[in-house]
C-alpha cells in the first residue's frame, strides 16, 4: 500500500477516492439542493478520476476503463441535468 | 436461433415504442405506449419460456463475442424477473390508460414508463457488468422523470431520490472499474472465472462498493431513506412499477455481482444479515405508525426488500448445493410475490387515493367500503405479502424458512415469522379503517367512485388472485428460478 502511494497513479487513485468520499458526505448531509446536486458532481469527479487512473497501470493506458469513465461523463451530464431542471421547478414558488 | 432475435427484441422494442411515444401526440400517445407495453410483454414472456424449455440463453449483439462485445444471458432469474414485468406492466398501463389522473394527465408518462422498462429488461439481461450499470441508470432516471408526475409535492421527493440513485450507481461505477483493474475484463462470468482463486482482502472492497451502492438503489436499510416519500409522492399509476420492479432489478444486478462475480464473502454477509433483520423489524414498525396508505405500502416495501437480502447470508452459512438451491428459490418466489402483490397493492391504493381526494388513513374508511374490489384486492395481496398458504408469497416463505432450518439458521426462522406477524399487522389496519363504521361519506372525495374506470377498479384484483393462486403452481416456478443458478456448484 505504501509503495503504491509512492506512483504517482496511486496518488491520483488517493486523490479520486478523497473527493469520490467528500462529494458524498456533503451530498447526503447537504441541505441545500443546489449544493448537493454540485456535491454529486465532485463525487462523480472523484469517481471518474479512479477509473481513469486505474486505467494508467500499464505504460501504454488501458482503453476500457477510458471508456466507461466517457460513458460516466455523459450519464453524470444527464443527471445534473435531469437535477437542475427539478431544482428550478421546486424553487420556483410562484401560488398555483 | 430463436434465442438471437428474442434476447435482443426484449429490451430494444420497449426503447423503440418510447421512442415513438415521445414524438405523438395526444390519444395516439396512449395507443403508442398501450401497444408498445403488449409488445414488449410477449417478447418478455416468450423469453421467460424459452429458458423454461431450452435452458439458459446468450445473445452477442452483432456477433461480437466478449471481451470486445455485449452479450445479453437470459437465466431462470432473468426469466422470471422478465416474467413479473411482462405481467405487472401491461396491467399498469392499462390502468393508466382508462383514468388519465393516475399518471398526473401528463403524456411523458408513456416515453417514461416505456424507457424504464427497457432499463428493467436490459438490467436483468445483462452479462456484463458496464451494461448493467447502463440499464440501472435508465432504469434510475425514468424512475426520477416518473415520480416527478406526482406534481408539485413530488419533485422534492424526486430529487433526492435523483442524489442517491446516481450516487448508488456512480459506487457501482467505482467497484466495476475495480474488478475490471482486477480481472482485465467486463463479463461477469470471465470476471468470476478469474477471481476463484483470488484472496478475499482483493475482492472486498469492489464488493463492498457494489453491496453499498446497488444497495441504496435496492432501498437495503439503512439505505432506504429515499424510497417511502418517492413511492408515496408518485402517481398511483407509478408507485406499483417502482415497488413492484425497479427495486428487483437493483437487487438482481447485486444477486449476479455476488454470485457469479466476487464470491461470497462471509464477513460482508454478515453485514447483510443484519440489514436484513433490521429491514424487516424496524420497517415493519414503521409502517404500522404511518398515517396515510401510500406510505404504509411503501414501508412495507423496504420490509420485503429484507426478506430478499437474506439470500446473501443464508447461502453463505451451508456447503450444501442443496439448500443453497432452496434459499435462492424460496428468495426469487418472493421477489415474484412481493412484485405482483405490491403492484396490486399500490394500484389499489392509488384507486382509492383518487377516490377519496386522499390517502390518510382516518378518512379514506367510507371509500375503501363503497370499492368492493378495490378493498378485496387489497386484502388478497396482504395475504401474499404475510404468506397465508395458496399465496405464493407462502411458498417463497415456506422454501425461505426450510432452506434456514438445514442451514441451521434459527435466527432466520424466527426473523421471517416474527416479519410475517408485524406485516399482518400493519395491513390489518388497512382492513380495520374499511370496517369502522365512523368513516365520512364517500362523497366528500373529488371523485364518486362508481365513476371511477371498470378497469381500475378491477385489475388489482385479477393481480391479487394470481399471486394468492399462483403459489398451486409454485413448484413450476421454483425450478424455473434455478435454471443457470450460479447456487450449488456451477450449473
Amino acid at each position: 500500500m505504501n509503495d503504491l502511494l509512492l506512483t504517482e497513479t496511486g496518488w491520483y487513485l488517493l486523490v479520486g477516492s478523497v473527493l469520490l468520499a467528500m462529494g458524498t458526505v456533503r451530498l447526503l448531509f447537504g441541505r441545500d439542493a443546489l449544493v448537493r446536486l454540485i456535491a454529486l458532481n465532485v463525487a462523480g469527479g472523484g469517481g471518474l478520476l479512479v477509473l481513469v487512473s486505474l486505467a494508467a497501470r500499464s505504460s501504454s493506458p488501458d482503453p476500457v476503463p477510458q471508456a466507461l469513465a466517457l460513458t460516466g461523463i455523459v450519464i453524470t451530464a444527464a443527471v445534473t441535468g435531469v437535477g437542475l431542471a427539478l431544482i428550478r421547478r421546486m424553487e420556483d414558488r410562484t401560488p398555483d | 436461433m430463436l434465442a438471437d432475435v428474442l434476447l435482443p427484441a426484449a429490451v430494444l422494442a420497449p426503447i423503440g415504442a418510447a421512442l415513438v411515444a415521445a414524438v405523438v401526440r395526444g390519444r395516439a400517445a396512449v395507443a403508442v405506449g398501450l401497444a408498445g407495453g403488449l409488445l414488449s410483454a410477449v417478447l418478455a414472456l416468450a423469453v421467460t419460456v424459452l429458458v423454461a424449455v431450452d435452458g439458459p440463453a446468450v445473445h452477442h449483439l452483432a456477433g461480437w463475442t466478449p471481451p470486445l462485445g455485449i452479450a445479453l444471458r437470459a437465466d431462470g432469474m432473468a426469466a422470471l424477473l422478465l416474467a413479473l414485468v411482462a405481467i405487472v406492466g401491461p396491467v399498469t398501463l392499462t390502468a393508466a390508460a382508462s383514468h388519465p389522473a393516475t399518471y398526473g394527465e401528463d403524456r411523458r408518462f408513456w416515453p417514461l414508463a416505456l424507457l424504464l422498462w427497457a432499463g428493467l429488461a436490459g438490467s436483468v439481461l445483462a452479462a456484463d457488468l458496464f451494461n448493467a450499470y447502463v440499464a440501472l441508470e435508465l432504469v434510475s432516471l425514468s424512475a426520477v422523470g416518473l415520480v416527478a408526475l406526482g406534481g408539485r409535492q413530488a419533485w422534492e421527493p424526486a430529487f433526492g431520490y435523483l442524489l442517491l440513485a446516481v450516487l448508488g450507481s456512480l459506487l457501482y461505477l467505482v467497484a466495476v472499474g475495480a474488478i475490471y483493474g482486477l480481472t482485465g475484463t467486463l463479463d461477469m462470468q470471465d470476471a468470476g472465472t478469474a477471481l476463484v482463486a483470488a484472496p478475499a482482502a482483493a475482492t472486498r472492497w469492489p464488493l463492498a462498493l457494489a453491496v453499498v451502492g446497488l444497495g441504496i438503489k435496492a432501498a437495503v436499510l439503512p439505505l432506504h431513506s429515499w424510497l417511502p416519500p418517492a413511492h408515496a409522492a408518485a402517481p398511483g399509476a407509478v408507485s406499483p412499477l417502482l415497488s413492484a420492479l425497479v427495486v428487483k432489478a437493483a437487487f438482481v444486478v447485486l444477486v449476479r455481482v455476488w454470485f457469479d462475480v466476487l464470491g461470497p464473502d462471509p464477513q460482508v454477509a454478515v453485514v447483510l444479515a443484519w440489514c436484513a433483520g433490521a429491514a424487516v423489524v424496524v420497517a415493519s414498525l414503521l409502517a404500522l405508525v404511518q398515517r396515510s396508505l401510500k406510505r404504509v405500502v411503501a414501508y412495507s416495501t423496504v420490509a420485503q426488500v429484507g426478506y430478499l437480502v437474506l439470500l446473501f447470508p443464508l447461502t453463505s452459512a451451508t456447503h450444501d448445493p442443496d439448500v443453497q438451491r432452496t434459499v435462492w428459490a424460496g428468495v426469487l418466489l418472493l421477489a415474484v410475490a412481493h412484485g405482483l402483490a405490491k403492484a396490486a397493492l399500490f394500484l389499489a391504493a392509488g384507486t382509492v387515493k383518487l377516490a377519496a381526494g386522499t390517502d390518510d388513513l382516518d378518512r379514506i374508511g367510507g371509500v375503501l367500503r363503497s370499492l368492493g374490489t378495490t378493498s378485496m384486492a387489497m386484502g388478497l395481496a396482504a395475504v401474499s405479502l404475510v404468506g397465508l398458504p395458496t399465496s405464493l408469497g407462502f411458498a417463497g416463505k415456506w422454501l425461505l424458512v426450510s432452506g434456514a432450518v438445514r442451514a441451521d439458521q434459527c435466527w432466520a426462522v424466527v426473523l421471517v415469522v416474527s416479519g410475517s406477524l408485524l406485516s399482518g399487522a400493519y395491513l390489518v389496519r388497512i382492513v380495520v379503517v374499511a370496517l369502522r363504521e365512523d368513516g365520512p361519506d364517500p362523497s366528500a372525495g373529488d371523485d364518486d367512485p362508481r365513476k371511477l374506470h371498470a378497469a381500475l377498479r378491477h385489475l388489482p384484483l385479477g393481480l391479487a388472485l394470481l399471486v394468492t393462486l399462483l403459489g398451486l403452481n409454485a413448484r413450476w416456478l421454483a425450478e424455473l428460478s434455478v435454471v443457470g443458478a450460479a447456487v450449488g456448484g456451477l450449473p
